[in-house]
């Protein structure tokens, strides 16, 4: 063999490597929504969509056993709306801070640290909300119990706070200086540029972070299964016990349940609702964000 | 007394960190008059018109010393407000920057700023700032349509109408035509000309011509010095410094 033929046959395998570690990723998302699927067609021929939808308790692994969603979806939308009332302000009040008033300087040491508190584990939050904020929280609030919705969300929109407000910082550090020179020039406040032309410009980068962050809120498993309890519940009442979808997963992965039967199938078909909500959320911050680039360039 | 001018500028000078960017430039401007900045790029003609109305302070490590009063008021004194000067004093930037609202809105903006919410009174200054900035005609049937639909030319003129909606005293200009056609900048020089009636101008401008057609003064700014300061037909006829002939003759520039 030459050199030449022999130099194509190697290219020829490093390519067809790389094809197959690049495909092996895919394959494997495939898979995961392929089984999600498939589990998730099982679990609809033993129990009906409309009592998934419409049962208003979801009791799988008792005897009496019900199958409605919703309490679940209650309590996963409790706690992420709980995280956003904490997240979405301070998230963004930080935002117009580092993008408006701070010195580069200080931008420049605040936001690693920030990514570094995005990258403390979600575990030391749940034991945080569990140990220390409930236990507060109950010398102001004496009824709320010792898991709860509450603290669980508060703690959880702290630790998403770092993401909004770094995030729309950067749709914020985005916006044209020529422009707030224009309202400058026009005689406005530091605080009335931030307010009424760099948010309003970056709008939809802003409101794509808040997206993503209510994405990251549902998805938050660690935190709620440690401090939020293991009671579905049709509830918007912060102070009692709830459960999410994802502590839901959590509880009955780690539990006995023999795999193929109804029981176990239930986590897909929880696993499958959460997945179309995050996809969803996902699809529409990405839609939001295009939208902010078509308008700036 | 009638020569004082609305501003006066002694000894100024000025840095960004450590480059010395305006030296010791004393100039007199006069009320009702257009006056031009010319001179090579980098020689800080932008540095100087942002002076007057205190843009530069925006600018993290910008200083500068010496005084600049207006109207007999020294606008670096502690007592100055940066924000009431620039009510004062306007300005209109080299690339048109309306906001990405409506044509109303973007002139109604400055007058929101400041707390004026009646209808009537904002309809009423956004028709007088358009008709001042010879846009209304163009413009009048559509104007809840987004300003960044407009033509270059368009949006240079509502960034003008935008700054004469805030009843300013002065309108700083700073190359506004550089990123204009011709059309559109004959259209922009012929209104600055008009401007001088009830405003006094200050514009730079890298082009010429544009200095000769439009101004009363010019001045000529060389590596941060004002190295001349004349009637502009003094300036482009027997100007008193080789280095002003040598540039507008076109020698070097
Ligand atoms: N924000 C800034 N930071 C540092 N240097 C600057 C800044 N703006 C302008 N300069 C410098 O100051 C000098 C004068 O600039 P400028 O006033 O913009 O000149 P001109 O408008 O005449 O072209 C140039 O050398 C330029 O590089
Ligand atoms: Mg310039």
């Amino acid at each position: 063999m030459d050199r030449r033929s022999r130099q194509r046959i190697t290219e020829g395998c490093i390519k067809g490597i790389l094809f197959i570690c690049a495909s092996l990723s895919i394959l494997t998302t495939i898979g995961i929504i392929g089984i999600l699927i498939f589990e998730t067609v099982e679990f609809f021929r033993e129990v009906s969509f409309f009592e998934f939808l419409t049962d208003p308790q979801w009791t799988p692994l008792f005897v009496d056993k019900h199958f409605g969603i919703m309490s679940l979806v209650c309590g996963t939308a409790l706690v992420a709306f709980i995280a956003m009332l904490v997240a979405i302000p301070l998230g963004l009040l930080s935002a117009v801070y580092l993008s408006e008033y701070a010195s580069a300087r200080f931008r420049e040491v605040v936001k690693p640290l920030l990514e570094i508190l995005a990258g403390v584990p979600t575990v030391v939050y749940g034991y945080f909300a569990l140990l220390f904020v409930t236990p507060l929280l109950q010398v102001l609030i004496p009824g709320l119990a010792g898991f709860n919705a509450l603290a669980p969300g508060i703690v959880m929109g702290i630790m998403i706070l770092p993401m909004v407000s770094s995030l729309s910082e950067d749709a914020m550090y985005a916006v044209p200086m020529d422009l707030k020179e224009g309202a400058y020039a026009l005689g406005a406040t530091r605080f009335q540029v931030a307010v009424k032309v760099v948010i309003p410009a970056a709008l939809s980068g802003i409101m794509s972070s808040f997206v993503l962050a209510v994405s990251r809120a549902i998805g938050e498993t660690m935190i709620v299964t440690i401090a939020s309890g293991q009671q579905p519940r049709l509830t918007l009442n912060p102070l009692v016990p709830i459960e999410t979808i994802t502590a839901y997963i959590v509880q009955v992965s780690l539990g006995d349940t023999p795999s193929g039967t109804l029981e176990y199938r239930t986590i897909f078909a929880a696993g499958m609702t959460l997945f179309v909500f995050t996809l969803a959320l996902n699809l529409m911050s990405h839609w939001l964000k295009e939208r902010f680039r078509e308008e700036y360039r | 007394m009638v020569d004082e001018g609305v501003f006066s500028i002694l000894k100024l000078n000025a840095w960004y960190g450590k480059k010395h960017v305006l030296k010791e430039v004393d100039m007199t401007i006069r009320a009702n008059h257009v006056t031009a900045l010319i001179g090579p790029s980098g020689c800080g003609k932008s540095t100087f018109i942002r002076c007057l109305n205190r843009m530069n302070d925006l600018i993290p490590d910008f200083r500068l010393t010496g005084e600049i009063t207006h109207e007999g008021m020294d606008i670096y004194s502690p007592e100055a407000d940066p924000i009431e000067i620039r009510r004062r004093i306007g300005m209109v930037f080299q690339k048109p920057n309306p906001f990405p609202k409506s044509i109303y809105n973007n002139i109604a903006y400055g007058l929101r700023i400041f707390g004026v919410k009646d209808k009537k009174r904002l309809d009423k200054a956004v028709e007088e700032s358009l008709k001042k900035a010879a846009l209304w005609e163009e413009v009048k049937e559509n104007l809840h349509q987004n300003a960044l639909t407009l033509s270059g030319g368009q949006q240079q003129r509502l960034c003008i109408a935008r700054a004469i909606a805030v009843n300013p005293e002065v309108i700083l200009f700073d190359e506004p035509c550089s990123a204009l056609d011709p059309i559109a900048t004959a259209k922009i020089e012929d209104l600055i000309a008009k401007l001088k009636k009830d405003y006094t101008v200050v514009i730079v401008t890298h082009n010429m011509q544009q200095a000769a057609r439009v101004s009363d003064f010019t001045g000529f700014f060389m590596l941060g010095d004002l190295a001349e300061f004349d009637v502009t037909e003094k300036i482009f006829t027997t100007p008193a410094n080789k280095l002003t002939e040598d540039y507008i003759t076109g020698r070097f520039g």
